[in-house]
């Protein structure tokens, strides 16, 4: 069963965007995708300049750490992570002044890049996926198999969340620039930019800009959730399927935002500490999307843009489905695209499981969802429910007509599921 | 100052409850109530065949059995759990097993029935299990099953089943219900099997004998689109049940040579509709998978048709209803193998494929028409007058005929014992006559419409006896 959620992106869309780029302090997130084992670089009392790198991972993926701001390293502190649990940052006192080291960065044309420049820059840049997964970039183009396809994925299944949208509709000539440059690098075929069925404005837009890359095409994909699982998106454009990446079948796929980071890096060689956030919800008095710096307080970009309204909240780090309820301490980091507020409302009493089957109807990684809750104890059976294969899109627990937070249960049995395997 | 409250779960929710579901159901099953209650009562009434007491009895019936049930449950875990009424009432639905429960009873049941009914349906069917979402069986359908055994009598008798209108209008006619007739038969004509209730019609619309929310395929099936437009049913479990019950009626109809209006009739009657509709739907008791559902849809028909044309039982459609629900966890864990690794649906479907050819193919050889055999039970000789007194199987049972022959010619010919369901039709033909005035040229005679089985074991009685006394001579 194919379902459409309740959109809710009135509230940002075709607003203009908001730039807060000078937080006081900013805590930086020793962190890059789900390696939290960092070298720090720096120590209480350092100096430290813009675009600097104060740490590196040591797991397989080497990614740097960068400094958004330029000033004094104040030590480090726990802070609360988009995923909702507390991670170690570095503090920095920004003085406002965003000096920059002088480093020595060859800059080219996008397209005289070659492959290996390419990925060194991605990697040197610690360019991350910015539609939520934060998995390094270069790790997916740095491969010996043939890259056909490229697809930027801009469909943004999310209810509530359009900074994908208002980039595109911003920087759709450095977008599709970048994109063009991408296809003649990897020596792929073709690209395609997925967008949602009904964006009127947003293809007009691209539309203007595309006529000159005969290699890009513009896909309208239906408004289903979640569409923009690359699983989803991959099936939909090509018809057909992989088994665990999309490399599998010669395809690539990059979120909106990766890509005009990429065009950042390759550009002006800026690594990724600057992203666009939908801030937004009815529990904000202005909604908005914004520019904003890697390790920068929610509580401040909050302030800075309006603050919030009357009455207790629900502060999420992420969209409506997949979020996670946090406070004001969350920091922005670079794989988070959406901070909601709601006003807190009172939950619904959850009722008995009617077992109804419909969160099996609609799970997309064809899971049981009720059959994992109803066994989540019984690790040696709910194994064979294969509870790994959730992508925790949460449609099991929207459409649930008892109000069971099925997911968490789903959530619960990955994990130790996963446990086991270890 | 602002607090921020952690929670789990989604953010959004959709505006499904169970409770929507659950009122989904209620308008869907809401014309059901009122067509019996005009069949049953308004039309009854009309005539002036019954009191106001009978009027409203098909919604005393339905009122009784749902209070006794939400009573049952209420005080059960008053009793038991010690939880109070308030919290339970909007979230476990006890007024279900009734409200089902009233509508699968005949529509005769004397109320103590439907109190006792519903005693069982919800202690036995539901609250033992652990209560709402925990019950293995279909709560209404074990209270059937409790009166069904308990009270075979009266459960199975025409005074359960037809109402005073009816009575009068299917005179002659001793059989319980359409199907508990067919039952009896040895093959299949329309004419005997449909015509006496009237056309294929009134099968359809429901104007024929039988419980109180059943008859009338043509509000079931609405009230089916409606559940499935509100995607508040498990929509395939209907549509494989009745399709795999239309091809197995349909093979068997091609083996015995039958017309379809013998796939029509086996559909819309004796429940399987409603069973199809309402009672193997039923979402705690049936597969949660969709390939499970699809399974269970297949099984419970194959099983209807097997439990009706070879234990040749009219509770076939409940009877395999609850056998299914047994088997709904076994279903549901081998299901789920399937959205894994579609190959995995082979091994069901090469069963079902197997059982579908070899069950028509059984069933039709359980058709095969026993011989009728004519015993000549004894002979009085006085002079020229012979007496006989002849037997055969009839319609339903042996029929006895003494016949009395003077000098080569039939002089008299009185049925001695039968229990023949259109008797009337055989003695508003006149065909005892009609067999004396052609008895010279009995090959020839016709039967008699609407009891063709009957009148014709008359006919070979009269022959055989003739032929005997023919020899004798």
């Amino acid at each position: 069963m194919k379902v459409i959620l309740p959109s809710n992106k009135k509230l940002t869309k075709n607003l203009k965007t908001i730039s807060f780029t000078n937080p006081k302090n900013v805590y930086i997130p020793l962190v890059v995708y789900n390696d939290r084992d960092v070298t720090p670089l720096v120590k209480k009392g350092d100096y430290v300049t813009k675009n600097m790198v104060i740490g590196k991972t040591k797991g397989n993926f080497r990614m740097p750490i960068f400094a958004s701001v330029s000033g004094e390293v104040l030590g480090f502190e726990e802070k609360l992570y988009a995923d909702g649990t507390h991670i170690k940052c570095v503090v920095i006192e920004n003085d406002f002044k965003d000096a920059l080291s002088e480093e020595d960065i060859v800059l080219k044309k996008l397209n005289e890049y070659s492959k290996e420049e390419f990925i060194d820059r991605l990697k040197e840049s610690g360019i991350v996926g910015m539609g939520g997964s934060g998995f390094p970039s270069y790790i997916k183009y740095n491969c010996n198999d043939k890259i056909k396809t490229i697809i930027v994925n801009a469909v943004e299944c999310e209810p509530y969340i359009t900074a994908d949208y208002t980039l595109l509709m911003e920087e759709a000539e450095s977008i599709l620039e970048t994109v063009d440059a991408l296809i003649e690098i990897n020596q792929a075929e073709n690209a395609i930019i997925a967008i949602k069925k009904g964006e009127e404005k947003l293809k007009e837009v691209i539309n203007s800009f595309i006529g000159t890359y005969l290699n890009i095409k513009l896909v309208e994909v239906p408004n289903f959730y979640p569409m923009g699982w690359e699983k989803n998106l991959v099936k939909f454009i090509t018809k057909k399927k992989y088994k665990k990446l999309p490399l599998e079948i010669g395809v690539v796929v990059s979120n909106v935002s990766t890509i005009y980071s990429m065009y950042e890096a390759l550009k002006y060689g800026k690594p990724c500490v600057e992203r666009l956030i939908t801030f937004t919800g009815e529990g904000l008095n202005t909604p908005g999307n914004v520019y904003v710096r890697n390790g920068t307080l929610v509580k401040e970009v909050i302030e800075f843009i309006g603050g919030y309204t009357e009455s207790d909240k629900n502060l999420i780090a992420g969209g409506p489905m997949m979020g996670h309820t946090v406070d004001e301490d969350l920091i922005i980091s670079m794989d988070l695209n959406c901070v909601l507020v709601k006003d807190n409302e009172k939950n619904p009493k959850i009722n008995p499981c009617l077992r109804c089957g419909k969160c099996e109807d609609v799970c997309p990684a064809k899971l049981s969802p009720v059959m994992i809750k109803d066994n989540v104890k019984n690790i040696t059976f709910v194994r064979t429910l294969q509870p790994e294969k959730c992508i925790e899109c949460g449609l099991c627990s929207f459409i649930c007509p008892a109000k069971i937070p099925v997911r968490e249960f789903v959530k619960e049995a990955k994990h130790s599921v996963c446990e086991v395997k270890k | 100052m602002i607090k921020f409250i952690k929670e789990h779960g989604t953010y959004i929710k959709s505006n499904n409850t169970n409770s929507k579901i659950m009122r989904d159901v209620l308008i869907a099953l809401t014309p059901i109530v009122l067509f019996a209650f005009y069949k049953n009562g308004y039309i009854p009434y009309t005539k002036g065949l019954i009191s106001l007491y009978g009027l409203l009895y098909p919604l005393i019936m339905v009122l009784v059995a749902v209070v006794s049930s939400i009573f049952f449950e209420m005080s059960y875990y008053y009793v038991i759990h010690k939880r109070h009424f308030k919290e339970l009432f909007k979230t476990t639905y006890s007024f279900m097993p009734g409200l089902f429960l009233a509508l699968i009873l005949p529509i005769n049941t004397p109320l103590y029935l439907v109190v006792l009914g519903s005693f069982f349906a919800i202690i036995f069917g539901k609250m033992l299990y652990g209560g709402f979402g925990q019950n293995i069986f279909n709560p209404a359908l074990i209270g059937r099953l409790f009166l069904v055994v308990s009270f075979p009598l009266v459960m199975a008798s025409s005074s359960a089943y037809f109402n005073p209108f009816e009575r009068q209008t299917y005179d002659g006619i001793t059989s319980v219900t359409p199907l508990a007739n067919t039952f009896l038969n040895q093959g299949y004509t329309y004419d005997d099997v449909v015509r006496p209730y009237g056309s294929m019609l009134d099968f359809f619309f429901g104007n024929i004998p039988g419980s109180l929310g059943e008859i009338s395929a043509f509000l079931i099936l609405i009230g089916l689109a409606y559940l499935i437009f509100r995607k508040a049913v498990k929509w395939r479990i209907p549509l494989m049940y009745i399709l795999t019950s239309s091809i197995l009626l349909f093979s068997i109809a091609m083996f015995k040579d039958f017309d379809l209006s013998f796939v029509l009739f086996h559909l819309l009657s004796g429940g399987l509709l409603f069973g199809a509709a309402f009672m193997a739907t039923d979402p705690v008791t049936s597969p949660v998978n969709k390939w499970g559902q699809v399974l269970y849809g297949i099984f419970l028909g194959i099983l209807t048709i097997a439990l009706r044309f070879i234990m040749k039982s009219p509770e076939s459609v409940m009877i395999s209803i609850l056998t299914m629900n047994i088997f709904v966890y076994f279903i549901d864990q081998y299901a789920i193998k399937i959205n894994f690794n579609f190959n995995k649906i082979l091994k069901p479907i090469i069963a079902i494929w197997l059982l579908m050819i070899i069950l028509p193919l059984y069933i039709t050889t359980t058709f095969n028409k026993v011989e009728s055999k004519v015993t000549i039970i004894d002979k009085q000789i006085n002079s020229n007058v012979y007496v006989y007194r002849a037997s055969a199987r009839g319609y339903v049972d042996n029929i006895v005929l003494d016949i009395k022959i003077v000098e080569g010619t039939i002089e008299e010919i009185i049925i001695v014992e039968q229990k023949e369901s259109f008797i009337a039709r055989i003695e508003d033909a006149n065909y005892l006559n009609q067999i004396i005035q052609n008895q010279d040229n009995l090959k020839e005679l016709d039967a008699v419409s609407q009891a063709t089985y009957t009148s014709n074991a008359i006919k070979e009685i009269v022959m055989y006896v003739m032929e005997d006394y023919n020899n004798e001579r």
